[in-house]
């Protein structure tokens, strides 16, 4: 088994913001056809702010864990400063991750771009 | 509570083995080669193992040679039949689920220019008689079929397998590496077969090979001549007496065990009637085995979460990364669903689980599947 630190295992036992926003303002799915990693982020946007966010997933232990702390970061921050997120952010929040499971917080920090994306979207 | 259900990977030495291998190493140390009374006492109770496992096997003592394990054992088979008989190439049949232990000798063997016909299992995950008889050419010299799949558990149809085989005069080797300690075996109904001590609660680093007597094989290692020249190395003696002692516990106790191991299978399969949407994949399986997906749940994190709760099983699919990633070449040759392959967990359950071991491994599986379904 792969050695998770205590707070990927956290994240993984307990995952925040997990769910769905049925009046989100936007969301994005995205997946790894690849790996069969799948995950959906709902946002609600107010005055430029990330006021509500929640994921749904589908994966590894990483995969939850990436997810449920990339939820955690962005929560109560810009839609500009959001975007600036970097799988790398996560990873070090995590206090690590195996090299091998880079790509999940990569796949959380996509989701999380793709669903900004589609709120920016909407309102042109 | 921690419990291991990992049996397929590799077992925990029965105690009564340990003791008795502890005891080989610190008593009967000498060089079963050599010719002193401390080399004789060695040898002989090296001999004394090569009996047992021959007996277990149903054949010949001297059919028997002893290995390092189950990579060995299937590599002198398959490289040293060819090698002694058909150096020049000729065509083989195995599966697409063989263990890389035989898969990739034979797509070495491939690069150094033989046929090789992979057949591919039913949804159930055997391969058929048929479909055996079908790949036969004019030119195949030799067959490889597993006897019990590692992944799945699923017994492989090697009676009839035999029968065709013997008919059409192609030798036929098994890596039996599952199924030794499992379920009785008629080692003569193939030529060859291998088998891995660690498998069946003796040490790692042993295994053996059954050569039938009547076949030509060549080393593919060279040193010191030992067993009759095929296996050039010192004698593992704690580990020949280690695997001979295992046998023969298994084989005594079989009927009483095997019943058991049935029973503590059939109560996580009573148990799953409580989730939805599963699916158990491999029939007509070992009753230590049990491979099963739950839709809508990560194998990795399925076993992950079970790991957390002190409970070892295996998963064989596995993201690694965006472009390389593993997923069980036995499932996918299968044809299963991408659910039922992202999703597979192995359970092995061994003759030294318990029923309470069972019972919380029930509650916590429930448990972890429900949660994570929710995720």
């Amino acid at each position: 088994m792969l050695k998770y630190t205590e707070l990927v295992m956290d994240h993984f036992k307990n995952p925040r913001n997990l769910g769905k926003i049925d009046d989100a303002d936007a969301q994005a799915t995205e997946g790894s056809i690849a790996c069969g990693d799948m995950m959906t982020v709902y946002l609600k946007v107010e005055d430029g702010k990330i006021a509500d966010i929640k994921f749904e997933s589908y994966g590894c232990a990483a995969n939850i864990a990436t997810a449920s702390m990339m939820t955690e970061v962005v929560k109560g921050l810009s839609i500009e400063e959001a975007k600036k997120l970097s799988w790398k952010e996560i990873v070090e929040r995590l206090g690590g991750l195996p090299q091998i499971k880079y790509h999940c917080s990569n796949l959380a920090v996509d989701t999380l771009k793709k669903a900004i994306e589609a709120y920016e979207g909407k309102r042109q | 509570m921690r419990v291991y259900l990992d049996h397929a990977a590799t077992t925990r030495v029965f105690p009564q083995v340990a003791q008795e291998v502890y005891r080989v190493f610190t008593e009967n140390f000498g060089n079963a080669s050599s010719l002193h009374s401390h080399g004789e006492e060695a040898k002989q109770i090296y001999e004394k193992a090569r009996l047992t496992i021959a007996e277990y096997l149903k054949v010949q003592p001297q059919e028997i040679y002893f290995t390092s394990g189950g990579t060995e054992s299937d590599n002198i088979a398959i490289m040293g039949f060819l090698k002694a008989n058909f150096p020049e190439g000729g065509h083989i049949i195995t599966t697409q689920i063989e263990h890389p232990a035989v898969l990739e000798v034979a797509r070495y063997l491939e690069q150094r220019g033989y046929d090789v016909t992979y057949l591919k299992p039913t949804v159930d995950g055997y391969v058929t008689p048929e479909d055996f008889k079908r790949a036969i050419r004019k030119n195949t010299v030799l067959a490889s079929i597993m006897w019990v799949n590692n992944e799945t558990g699923v017994i492989q149809p090697i009676e009839e397998i035999s029968k065709i085989s013997k008919e059409y005069g192609i030798v036929l080797h098994s890596d039996a590496v599952q199924a030794v300690g499992k379920i009785p075996i008629d080692g003569k109904l193939v030529d060859m077969l291998s088998a891995s001590g660690h498998k069946f609660y003796a040490p790692k680093g042993c295994g053996f090979l059954y050569v039938n007597s009547k076949l030509k094989v060549a080393p593919i290692t060279y040193g010191g001549g030992h067993e009759r020249g095929l296996r050039s190395g010192t004698e593992n003696v704690p580990g020949a007496h280690g695997m001979a002692v295992a046998l023969k516990m298994i084989e005594e106790n079989f009927n009483e065990w095997s019943k058991r191991l049935e029973k503590l299978k059939k109560k996580i399969l009573e148990s799953l009637t409580q989730l939805t949407d599963y699916h158990i994949n491999g029939r007509n399986t070992v009753s230590s085995h049990i491979n099963l997906s739950f839709k809508g749940v990560h194998g990795e994190a399925l076993a992950t979460a079970l790991d957390m709760h002190g409970v070892s099983v295996s998963t064989a699919s596995a993201c690694s990364s965006h472009h390389k990633v593993s997923k069980s070449h036995v499932l996918k040759a299968m044809d299963l669903e991408e659910w039922m392959i992202d999703g597979a967990i192995r359970i092995s359950v061994g003759y030294d689980n318990s029923e309470e071991e069972i019972q919380y491994f029930t509650e916590i599986l429930s448990q972890e599947v429900k949660r994570l379904r929710k995720i």
